[in-house]
């Protein structure tokens, strides 16, 4: 029984961190953090 | 129940410190390399420097008062780059380990798994994201020195310590300045008054008066002035800064889950997906209220009651109805202008809800089938770092250090050697993009670098519109250029001598018409220096400077003097580290 339960929750832990991790991974290294308009003249404190 | 001591020798003590201090590192990554990093609220001076602005000499409600001056002085014992470095990692560490230190007070016997449970959850969450993202490193240290200050406190309450339990964390979030002593004085307050009344109890009472007089003294260097100057906060202020939704569950929602920060900027782009900002409110949800559950005897109600207050000043930040007498205590108040930023005020909750993870992780270690104790484990500990991917080597870029290009520095030192007057600085605007900062936003160098009194326009401009600043003089600046004055003669109208020019910042300006104002007395490609033939000042101390500067210097005296007569055979600094987390 142990060695079943084991396997199920490693299942079902791999693929829930796995899900996330996709999900924020890639969000996170997606561009534009911070990125200068090239139009703007003013420095704006809370740009994107 | 077992000793209270750090055992440096059981894998209970070791891991999560090895943990801490690994996390540490993979956050900051390419922020530890050579160079400062520069971005929003946090330009590093490569040259520790004791300018007017580091000590709060010339602006009316110093902000950056006490923080940047221990910063120089570290600056000077290390170099620039080492104490940002040291600083930046010892907060994170720092707050890694408390929140391990505050779950050991509430359940003492708590195993490995919930302690690096804990580790985790308090550094890699929204809160430490957005703020860290924004170079707000004070309001962290105010974060990683509360969890201390909060397990001091309860033992007070429980008498097992006198109020020197909560003096060495006032002391430190004191260094941070306004923000990290109102988050941290608070919460101490609220749990001592709270155990004062509950349990009638005059030394506990007596424990909040001292603290409530520590907190006084240290705040004095940005306080006296403050109070004294009585600077006129813009009323669009207390709407700007209140607390906004980070994530598609609405304000409340990404408070719940440590977010809700109010510059959009800095959100975390993984919060834009329902499923991590839903999980994340949950679990830091259930994790306060699993702490609350598992603290001994009355402890929880305690630790509740930093969280019921601060809770409710955020909520009226936030709500519609109540804008009026929020506005009310944001500008009528004295003082009041301190919570304008409410969000930093759920950082109780923040550290609570990460002590609690630690509970859950500790029960399912315990209390699961065997087979299901590890994959559990795993998820806990793994879930805050994929609900905050983004914190994962210097917040995708915000974090990176750079090198001020030489000629800047270099520029910098010929101004300082001329003879005395206060320096006007353009563009004019505190914010800049400097083309060697690869472009981020950050505040201007040139306060914390030039060692004299510099004129600069201290507004904020948001994409909400602009915060009126507090200094009278830049204020009658930006009304001449507004009205079609040129720069260089309205900065010259209000008694600058030389007109500073930061090149490459991602603003223009009319160089061609600054040379021709007058002598060009610094000509480097990042710096250009006009001598307008102002008069020739020199920066001068107020009383009230001076006074706030003696209360504060004091008080800290006071509290590691206290300390040495106490307990002379430990130093103060690795006193809070060798206590067990």
């Amino acid at each position: 029984m142990t060695p079943v339960l084991a396997t199920v929750g490693s299942v079902i832990t791999g693929a829930v961190l796995a899900l996330f991790t996709v999900v924020g991974g890639v969000s996170a290294i997606s561009p534009s953090p911070n990125a200068p308009s090239k139009s703007e003249q003013v420095v704006i404190y809370d740009a994107p | 129940m077992t000793s209270r001591r750090w055992d440096p020798r059981s894998p209970r003590g070791v891991v999560p410190v090895v943990l801490a201090v690994l996390q540490a590192v993979l956050v900051l990554g390419p922020g530890l390399g050579r160079g400062v990093v520069i971005t929003h609220d946090m330009p590093w001076s490569p040259d520790p420097r004791w300018t007017p602005f580091v000590l709060g000499l010339d602006t009316p409600a110093p902000r950056a008062v006490p923080s940047d001056a221990v910063a120089v002085l570290l600056g000077k014992a290390v170099g620039a780059s080492m104490a940002q470095h040291l600083v930046l990692l010892t907060i994170l560490v720092t707050l890694a380990l408390g929140a391990a230190a505050l779950l050991a007070e509430l359940v003492p016997d708590v195993g490995m798994a919930g302690r690096c449970a804990t580790v985790v959850a308090a550094v890699w969450n929204p809160f430490v994201s957005e703020r860290l993202a924004v170079g707000q490193w004070v309001v962290v240290l105010g974060l990683a020195v509360l969890p201390w200050a909060l397990r001091g406190a309860l033992r007070v309450v429980r008498g097992t310590s006198t109020v020197y339990a909560v003096a060495p964390a006032l002391l430190f979030a004191g260094l941070g300045g306004v923000n990290a002593l109102l988050v941290v004085s608070g919460a101490v307050l609220t749990v001592l008054l709270a155990g004062a009344v509950r349990a009638r109890s005059w030394p506990v009472a007596r424990a909040a008066g001292v603290s409530l007089l520590l907190t006084a003294g240290l705040a004095g260097a940005w306080a006296v002035p403050a109070l004294t100057a009585r600077p006129v906060a813009d009323a669009l202020g207390a709407r700007a800064f209140a607390p906004v939704a980070d994530s598609p569950v609405g304000v409340i929602g990404s408070l719940l889950g440590g977010g809700g920060f109010w510059n959009t900027g800095t959100h975390p782009e993984p919060r834009s997906h329902v499923l991590i900002a839903l999980t994340a409110a949950l679990l830091m949800t259930a994790g306060v209220a699993l702490a609350l559950v598992a603290a001994p005897g009355r402890d929880g109600l305690l630790l509740a009651a930093p969280l019921a207050v601060f809770g409710v000043l955020v909520l009226l930040s936030v709500s519609g109805p109540a804008e009026q007498l929020w506005d009310t205590l944001v500008h009528r108040v004295p003082g009041g202008g301190a919570l304008r930023d409410s969000q930093k005020l759920i950082a109780p909750w923040v550290v609570v809800g990460a002590a609690g993870l630690g509970v859950l992780a500790d029960r399912a270690a315990r209390r699961l089938p065997a087979g299901l104790r590890g994959p559990a484990v795993a998820l806990l500990l793994g879930l805050p770092l994929v609900l905050s991917p983004q914190l994962a080597w210097g917040i995708g870029g915000r974090l990176d250090a750079v090198t001020v290009p030489s000629d800047y520095r270099q520029g910098v030192d010929e101004l300082a050697a001329l003879p005395p007057g206060d320096v006007g600085l353009l563009p004019w605007s505190q914010y800049r993009r400097y083309g060697w900062n690869d472009s981020r936003v950050s505040l201007t160098l040139a306060p914390r670098t030039v060692d004299r009194v510099v004129l600069y326009d201290d507004s904020l401009p948001l994409r909400s519109g602009t915060i009126a600043g507090e200094s009278a003089r830049a204020a009658e600046v930006s009304k001449s250029i507004g009205a079609g004055t040129p720069p260089d003669r309205a900065l010259a109208a209000e008694g600058v001598r030389y007109v500073a020019a930061e090149l490459g910042s991602g603003l223009d300006v009319d160089t061609g018409a600054l040379r021709s104002s007058g002598r060009v007395v610094v000509d480097r490609p990042s710096l250009l220096v006009v001598d307008v033939g102002g008069p020739a000042r020199s920066p001068s101390a107020s009383g009230a400077g001076v006074l706030g500067w003696g209360v504060t210097l004091l008080t800290a005296l006071g509290i590691i003097g206290w300390r040495g007569a106490r307990r002379t055979d430990r130093k103060l600094l690795t006193g809070l580290l060798r206590s067990r987390p």
